[in-house]
């Protein structure tokens, strides 16, 4: 069985799209200037329509991790390092820490972006350790 | 009688025949069992339920699945509730009871049954446990990096030993008591012997968790029937008073409910240090006043969490608790003394209602080997969606 991968929608298109170019962005409120994630069509705090996307640096740190070792199906080499990334300048956001030691992944670690090309449609952003401890 | 008329009462609960592995029955079939036990219990007649609580199921789905459930097992269609509530295993068992003391208030329904059942393990097996709970979180933005649901509250405890300081040693501890109490509850799926060192041995899940630090994969049902006082006095048999419930959504620090991990600002900061004051001030109850706690113990790390948010101790101290047998059976304040989700049966959704079928049982003084001496007032936890809502019931002795 292959990876589920994420089915991108009209909500969502830009931020995958932008992906696959190597960029990560995320959506502002003009009229209030509320961060919103995951995408969507009017901001959650005001219902204004004036959603603007803006492109971060890719940068961040790791909030929390787990080294996971058994994983929900063969489509996942194990173990991998599940994390909530805290996004510099832009929302927290669940990734995978890839290209490193399980043993050698603290919470608090700088990340920096990369993209994994899994489909036409889907290219993922994930993150690697980005400086020592 | 005291109290109010119409003030909601459990007035029985039941079981399947059979909890843990239980390879011949199907879903709707453990619900029957537990549906019958919990009428017999309340010494009521089919015809007299005219209310009816399920929850949806991970792996025998129905469209709608009360209405699946009230045709197997015969409801009158006399009935004026018939509801199937989503999965939110956490919360569900605590919803339900919310929700039927609601319609019991309203004068909707005089005898609510809310039931739910599942063969968890023999249906879905371990593995197929694993998958369906994976598939839990946010379908586009999170399910793709392979959460499984120990994972995910792996990422709570992994932030709970970082910011308040708790110990592998601690988690191990919280698996090890729900053990020990489910070694003298001859019901219980897990009897062996268990050990701090044998846990931390055990093989790894998700770090910091190994297997014995996660809830089981069981089979079962369980069953609850709540009702008005003035039917629960005519009926002539024991019953439980359901002196508060509440429910809150979201963590406190966030501005808006989330459904996702990924948008909740602090982890530890679980919706408990809201539902539970709250539920406790509508029963004119206080934190010294809690003989018992049932904690929804999915993960090891959930029953400390309870004990800091509901403000039992302070935070960083919950651990601490399981460690020196405060929250053990003759300890300050036992915490799930069936033995909770990790040792007594965890057939998905249905683990909570047991927490509710066991402290009716504490409440009349009919526990037997795990009985708390004097038990007159309980706290029932909930965590449901993992970050998304979180009930929780006062439940005191009736008559």
């Amino acid at each position: 069985m292959s990876r589920r991968l994420p089915v991108p929608n009209e909500d969502s298109g830009p931020f995958w799209n932008a992906c696959a170019e190597g960029r990560l962005q995320f959506q502002w409120c003009e009229s209030c200037g509320e961060l919103n994630w995951f995408p969507r069509r009017m901001c959650r705090s005001c219902h204004s329509d004036e959603l603007r996307w803006r492109t971060v640096p890719g940068t961040g740190t790791i909030y929390t991790f787990s080294v996971v070792h058994r994983p929900p199906g063969p489509e996942f080499a194990s173990p991998y390092v599940l994390a909530l990334i805290d996004v510099n300048g832009g929302p927290r956001m669940m990734s995978h820490v890839i290209a490193v030691d399980p043993d050698n992944v603290w919470i608090g670690a700088a990340v920096a972006v990369e993209f994994e090309r899994l489909s036409e449609a889907v290219t993922l952003p994930v993150f690697r350790l980005d400086g020592e401890r | 009688m005291t109290g109010e008329r119409l003030d909601p009462v459990i007035v029985g609960v039941g079981e399947s025949d059979a909890i843990g592995a239980v390879p011949d029955r199907s879903s709707l079939a453990l619900h029957a069992e537990a549906a019958r036990a919990a009428l017999a219990d309340a010494n009521l007649e089919p015809d007299q339920v005219d209310g009816v609580l399920t929850n949806e199921s991970y792996h025998d789905y129905h469209v709608r699945h009360a209405m699946a459930f009230a045709e197997y097992f015969g409801i009158r269609s006399s009935a004026s509730m018939i509801a199937s509530l989503p999965l939110g295993s956490g919360a569900s068992s605590g919803m339900f009871v919310h929700k039927a003391a609601d319609a019991i208030r309203a004068g909707r329904c005089t005898t609510v049954l809310a039931v739910s059942a599942d063969n968890f393990l023999s249906a879905l097996r371990r593995g197929g446990a694993v998958q369906a709970l994976a598939e839990n979180r946010d379908k586009e933005f999170e399910a793709v990096y392979g959460p499984i649901l120990p994972a995910c509250f792996a990422l709570v405890a992994q932030r709970h030993m970082y910011e308040r300081g708790s110990t592998v040693e601690q988690l191990a501890a919280v698996a090890v008591t729900m053990r020990r109490h489910a070694r003298r509850n001859r019901r219980a799926h897990m009897q062996a012997a268990l050990t701090v060192e044998e846990v931390l041995a055990d093989k790894t899940i998700a770090t910091p968790f190994t297997r014995t630090m996660c809830s089981l994969v069981s089979d079962g049902g369980a069953a609850v029937v709540v009702t008005t006082r003035e039917r629960a006095e005519a009926l002539g048999r024991p019953y439980v008073e359901i002196l508060g419930t509440a429910v809150a959504y979201g963590t406190g620090d966030d501005k808006f409910t989330e459904n996702s991990l990924s948008n909740v600002r602090d982890l530890l900061d679980i919706g408990t240090a809201r539902s539970a004051p709250a539920a406790m001030a509508q029963a004119g109850v206080t934190w010294s006043d809690v003989d018992v706690l049932m904690a929804y113990d999915c993960f090891a790390i959930t029953p400390i969490l309870y004990l800091e948010a509901a403000g039992f101790c302070q935070p960083g101290e919950g651990g601490l608790w399981f460690e020196d047998g405060r929250a053990a059976l003759g300890g300050t304040l036992p915490v799930n003394p069936h033995g909770g989700m990790m040792s007594y049966c965890h057939p998905g959704n249905p683990g909570g209602l047991f927490m509710f079928t066991h402290v009716v049982a504490q409440l009349r003084g009919e526990a037997g080997a795990v009985q708390v001496p004097g038990c007159q007032v309980a706290l029932v936890t909930g965590y449901g969606g993992q970050m998304a809502f979180w009930p929780c019931t006062v439940l005191g002795t009736g008559r």
